[in-house]
């Protein structure tokens, strides 16, 4: 079997576990449209600040978000040792860590256009022109997060506090991808104040695909080291 | 691989007072020989030379960790993963240092102890955070193989991301201020470079001090399990 | 020998700054020196606190491992025989 069929094949496991039990979607998506309404509940009646923060708050909701889909991105395997089961089978552990960032990227792809279905709605976005460029950023820096992600949650499942540590090593290691989304942000949910010239968001979206295409690298070469037993 | 057996020539005591002779010995020059004034930042410069050697050498330590690292990957060594987790312990006292200083030179600079605009500042703080989480990795995991190579891989993973989140600083972030020194005469400057030395060589010590501290520690624990793991006890 | 050598600097440094405080600033520019010398003061405490923690763990560790080997030794079948 090709290793791109073993990857497509392993995708369509992922997503067929996860539309049985929907759980780790539903979750994520809950708890992330939870975090939207409290923050614009927070500048609710200011217009102006909806504005200035709602990139901010668009971009923290989903990293906290997300990482619920990370950290439970391995846990069937773990429970279940159905890990192991896949490991013995001829799948190479990089072509492993690929579908299972390509599937994460999935699900969290659909937490966020919920999400900013929601903000679409909550903090009145209008800039419809600059959609094009928000979805390329979003997939982007999903990527990024994802492809770092996916390392430190085969790590952290099945440890003690395992979910907490993922958060604890998982955004300083984004801080560079979300210091990329918020310049993003600064042109494409606000008009940039007069005198100020953010840098384009076409060139955050690149810089954030070059930081996805290192981490997946560094995951694709560290992965199997992660699960070997 | 030993950090001790590289400088096996130097023992460890004698590397620890050279280290702290040569910090005192800047301090020195700090106090009574390099020009107690800098064109903009006037006195409050003089923390740069404490500052900025600790800022070089945490972040050398922290990329030394992830070779070392990636060495322990490829040989599965433990003692490699007690010299990796030293030399981030080292890193972090760095950083620390590097943090207290700057935040101590920008309210006597700036007026307020914070500033994000100095983009050395802002890499030392996302570094100190970062490894910090590797401290506590290390922490939770309790098998020591296991520990080993998550760490190993935790450790390349963090020195990938040291010359990232510097890029996207420079690239992305507000630095339309940044916090210039301009030391003017070569004095000056060499006394920074003599300053860089003697911290690295201090460090360097700690971090022989660090990994035999954690290397005797894992023998007593190991002989602890095996005594008490012992038939008939 | 180094802790003490630490210490009279630490007390003279102390002494100056002192002396730095008492006195009025020449100038009306801001005085930094209370800021330098604050700066210098935290990271020579930093660094020495550092190594003696790490002294402190290195002995802990020693005697540890003199006591399991001592038990060792004890209980080995030749000293049992003995």
């Amino acid at each position: 079997m090709s290793h791109l069929r073993v990857f497509f094949c392993l995708i369509r496991w992922d997503l067929a576990v996860e539309w049985r039990r929907r759980e780790t979607t539903l979750n994520m998506c809950l708890f992330a449209l939870l975090l939207l309404f409290i923050g614009s509940y927070s500048v609710a009646s200011r217009t102006e600040l909806q504005r200035e923060f709602g990139s901010i708050f668009f971009w923290m909701v989903v990293l906290f978000a997300g990482t619920v889909g990370l950290s439970r991105a391995f846990l069937h395997e773990r429970e279940n040792a159905a890990l192991t089961g896949v490991l013995v089978a001829p799948v190479d552990a990089g072509v492993l860590y690929l579908a299972k960032v390509a599937a994460t990227w999935i699900y969290v792809m659909a937490m966020e256009l919920l999400v900013f279905g929601a903000y679409l709605i909550l903090f009145s976005f209008d800039r419809y022109d600059r959609l094009g460029i928000l979805l390329a950023v979003m997939g982007a820096f999903t990527l990024a997060y994802v492809g770092a992600g996916m390392v430190l949650a085969a790590m952290t499942t099945g440890l003690r506090g395992g979910e907490l540590i993922l958060r604890v090593l998982l955004f300083p290691l984004m801080v560079p991808a979300v210091i990329a989304a918020l310049e993003a942000g600064e042109s494409i949910f606000k008009e940039p104040p007069p005198g100020e010239s953010p840098l384009s968001p076409a060139l955050c979206a690149v810089a954030l695909l070059c930081f996805g295409a290192i981490y997946l690298a560094s995951g694709f070469l560290l992965f199997p080291k992660v699960v070997e037993e | 691989m030993k950090p001790s057996n590289w400088l096996a020539f130097l023992p460890l005591p004698a590397h620890l007072v050279l280290g702290w002779a040569l910090v005192l010995a800047t301090l020195y020059l700090v106090c009574f020989a390099v020009p107690m004034q800098e064109e903009t930042l006037q006195e409050s410069y003089l923390i740069f030379y404490f500052h900025f050697p600790s800022a070089i050498s945490c972040l050398v330590l922290f990329v030394i960790a992830g070779l070392v690292c990636i060495y322990q990957l490829s040989t599965g060594s433990q003692r490699a993963d007690l010299a990796a987790a030293s030399a981030v312990e080292v890193g972090l006292l760095g950083c620390t240092i590097t943090l207290v200083t700057g935040m101590v030179w920008a309210k006597a600079a700036w007026g307020k102890p914070w500033i994000w605009h100095d983009k050395r500042l802002l890499t030392v703080a996302i570094m100190w955070f970062t490894y910090l989480g590797y401290y506590l990795f290390r922490m939770a995991v309790e098998n020591p193989v296991q520990r080993a190579r998550y760490s190993a891989v935790l450790g390349v993973l963090f020195a990938i991301n040291v010359p990232l989140v510097w890029f996207a600083i420079r690239l992305f972030g507000q630095v339309s201020h940044p916090m210039t020194i301009n030391l003017q005469s070569p004095f000056m400057k060499s006394t920074q470079w003599f300053g860089a030395l003697a911290f690295f060589i201090l460090y360097l010590a700690f971090w022989r001090l660090r990994y035999r501290a954690l290397a005797l520690k894992s023998d007593a624990e190991w002989l602890e399990e095996t005594v008490f793991s012992q038939p008939g006890r | 020998m180094s802790s003490y050598l630490l210490a009279t600097i630490a007390v003279s440094l102390i002494g100056q700054a002192a002396d730095q405080a008492a006195a009025p600033p020449p100038s009306a520019a801001p005085d930094f020196r209370f800021h330098v010398w604050l700066a210098y003061g935290l990271v020579l405490v930093l660094l020495a606190l550092f190594t003696l923690w790490t002294v402190a763990q290195i002995r802990g560790a020693t005697r540890k491992l003199d006591h399991l080997k001592d038990v060792v030794e004890k209980n080995s079948p030749g000293a049992r025989q003995g």
